[in-house]
Parts: structure tokens; C-alpha cells; sequence
């Protein structure tokens, strides 16, 4: 999982794609980051929403970053959308967590989720996240939509924290054991 | 000028329900820490009265754990203020009941000396451990250091640390801690506006 939050836990605003937020974290450091993580990855996962915003940006924008976006592999976990038109893009109707799990048996490479808190529910409540890398923001929205509809009934163990010149701060997380 | 900290725990998703904090032995050095650096300590009536049920009797009876121990001994012994309309009085010591937060009276303590014949005319900072005081200062530009305690735990629901926040807060990244533990302690300051 990779997201950006505020401190009081929302990914983005009472709006869809209200992500003003992010600027205070965004920098040459996260940019960085975000090559180092694309360039490691097999696929990127969306659920419909962030799907939706995502192709609407990327296949229009130019750069690095938009390139690696638009030509990696995208699995779009949704029920109602009847196709993708977003290069290298493939809608997958049913059965979320059973094909994530087929997949991260297969290649050696990453899979990262952006955004996708619906989806990501599903994928926490079926313990699929190897990891949770969360980009904390140094602000309080007040109110938002919160990234954790739900709580994770294990602990977490911590990774590394990673403080950034802008002021955000990116922790890596495992799950901790079950029941802790 | 003493230095008015907003000290807590919390969530990775921003809450402050104290049932889901971790408190070893490293985190109690380090509130120990604070605490002893801390001059006057400020609390609304819940977290006040979760305190008071609880570290006199750690005074009267150690646990053997000695970071507890301590800890019982020095918020004892600390300068506290309780804010509260309902409280009649308060039992502990070293303890005042205020009925309203007044920002006059704030910046009053902030530029106050220690009184004690320990530290005599000492500025030692103040801090406030109550999430709904903390919301409250914060509204009023009052806080002028955040060590936001974030624990590895994801509750989903619960008490919002920062619930009655009106409007967007920008905050200046100061520094972190990590503890053994997993938890990451968060150094901010306001912004200037």
C-alpha cells in the first residue's frame, strides 16, 4: 500500500480527488521515491474511483513519472465499470483478493495500491499487504474522507521512518503477528 | 517565554482512545523526560480524572517497575490545571480547577517564572495532554510545539484526536523519535501566518 494522509488519518478531502493537502509533502524527494517505486513495479492496482481519476490525469500528462504510469500493467478491480480504455489496463470483475493472491505467488517484482480505500479494505481484511507505506502530511484537514474505514486488528510493526525537507514523513510498516 | 507543548498519543489514523496505546518502558523514560523539563501540566476534566483514579495510588504503592514509578512521583509532584465547567473541586495535589480557557490568562502562565525554591525563576515549559484542550489552544494560536506520539496501530474508529478542528492546520516538521516499540514520536511547530 502506498498513500499520503493527513495526521488525522484522511486521504483526501470531503471531495473527490481534494488532494491539496499533498503539496506540502511533494518535493525532488518524493519524485524520487516515486521513480524508485514505479520502476520496481509489475503492477499497479486500482479500485474504480482512483482508477477513474488516475487515468483521466496520467494519460494526458508528460514526464518520467506519467510515462512509467501509463505504460505499466494496471489491474481495475470493479463491478459496474464496463471497460478501461487506459493503455495496458485490465478490468477485473469478481474475486479481488483471490486473484491478488494468485498473482503475488507469480514474479519476483512489486504490486503497489494506490488510493483505493475501498479496495484496500477488502485487501487488509484478507491480510494481502505485505506492506503499508504511508506518507504522513504535517497538516489537519479538520475533515475528510479517512483512508482506514476500518481498524487492522493486528499491530503493526514498524519498518523505517523517512523524514522528507518538506516536512512529511514516510513510515514503513509490516503487519505484526495476528492478535497482537 | 515558556514553551506551551501539545504532548499525546495517537493512531496511525488519528485517533487518542488511550486503551490502544502501548506504554513500555522507553516510553515512559520519555514522558519522564518531558515531564521533568515541564513546569505546569494542563488537562481537561477526562484525562484528568483517568490520571487522578490512577498514579497517587502508583505514589503510595511502586509497581517495581521503575519508569512507572517515577512517572507517578513526578506528575505528583508537578503544577497541574484542570479545566472544567462541571468539576466542584479537585482532591490532588498540587492541582487548580479552572472553569474556561481565557488566551490572557495563558499567555500570562506562558510568561511566568517557576516559584519553587528548586528552580526559582526557571521558564519550564508547559504542557497539555487533553485531546479537547489541545483543539482548543490550538484554535486560539496557543500551542507552540506538537510531539504527536504515533503508535503502529490502525483502530478504524474511536475517539478523533482532532475532531473539532474547524479549519486547516499547517504544521512545521521539527524532527522525529523512533521507539523500539514501533512508535514514532512527531516534533511540530505552527506556522507562522
Amino acid at each position: 500500500m502506498w498513500n499520503f494522509i493527513t495526521l488525522d488519518g484522511y486521504f483526501e478531502g470531503n471531495k473527490n480527488w481534494d488532494l491539496d493537502f499533498h503539496e506540502t509533502i511533494w518535493g525532488q524527494e518524493l519524485e524520487n521515491l516515486s521513480l524508485e517505486q514505479l520502476n520496481s513495479a509489475d503492477f499497479l492496482v486500482f479500485g474504480r474511483k482512483t482508477y477513474e481519476g488516475m487515468a483521466a490525469y496520467w494519460k494526458t500528462e508528460k514526464g518520467e513519472i506519467a510515462e512509467l504510469m501509463n505504460k505499466i500493467p494496471k489491474l481495475i478491480f470493479s463491478r459496474t465499470l464496463k471497460s478501461v480504455d487506459w493503455n495496458n489496463s485490465t478490468l477485473i470483475k469478481e474475486n479481488a483478493s483471490a486473484e491478488i493472491s494468485k498473482l503475488k505467488t507469480q514474479g519476483n517484482r512489486e504490486m503497489y495500491v494506490f488510493g483505493s480505500a475501498n479496495l484496500s479494505e477488502t485487501f487488509i481484511n484478507d491480510n494481502l499487504f505485505d506492506e503499508y507505506r504511508i506518507g504522513i502530511a504535517p497538516v489537519i484537514l479538520g475533515s475528510g474522507r479517512p483512508l482506514f474505514g476500518k481498524g487492522i486488528s493486528r499491530k503493526l510493526a514498524l519498518v523505517s521512518t523517512q523524514q522528507l525537507s518538506t516536512g512529511g514523513v514516510i513510515l514503513k510498516y509490516t503487519p505484526g503477528e495476528a492478535g497482537n | 517565554m515558556r514553551k506551551l507543548i501539545a504532548a499525546i498519543n495517537m493512531t496511525l489514523d488519528g485517533f487518542c482512545d488511550h486503551t490502544a496505546m502501548i506504554a513500555d518502558e522507553e516510553i515512559h523514560q520519555h514522558y519522564n523526560e518531558l515531564l521533568s523539563n515541564a513546569g505546569t501540566l494542563i488537562y481537561g476534566r477526562i484525562t484528568y480524572q483517568l490520571m487522578e483514579s490512577y498514579w497517587p495510588s502508583v505514589v503510595k504503592n511502586p509497581t517495581g517497575n521503575k519508569p512507572m514509578d517515577e512517572f507517578a512521583v513526578l506528575i505528583d509532584n508537578i503544577s497541574k490545571i484542570v479545566f472544567s465547567r462541571t468539576l466542584k473541586n479537585v482532591d490532588w495535589k498540587n492541582t487548580i480547577l479552572k472553569k474556561e480557557v481565557i488566551k490572557e490568562e495563558i499567555l500570562q502562565l506562558k510568561q511566568s517564572r517557576s516559584q519553587s525554591p528548586v528552580d526559582y525563576g526557571v521558564s519550564k515549559n508547559i504542557l497539555v495532554g487533553s485531546p479537547s484542550l489541545i483543539v482548543a489552544l490550538t484554535q486560539l494560536d496557543l500551542i507552540d510545539e506538537y510531539q504527536l506520539s504515533v503508535q503502529p496501530t490502525i483502530l478504524g474508529r474511536g475517539l478523533p484526536l482532532f475532531k473539532n478542528v474547524k479549519d486547516r492546520v499547517n504544521l512545521k516538521l521539527l524532527k522525529t523519535k523512533t521507539f523500539v516499540c514501533g512508535g514514532v514520536t512527531f516534533y511540530y511547530e505552527p506556522t507562522k501566518k
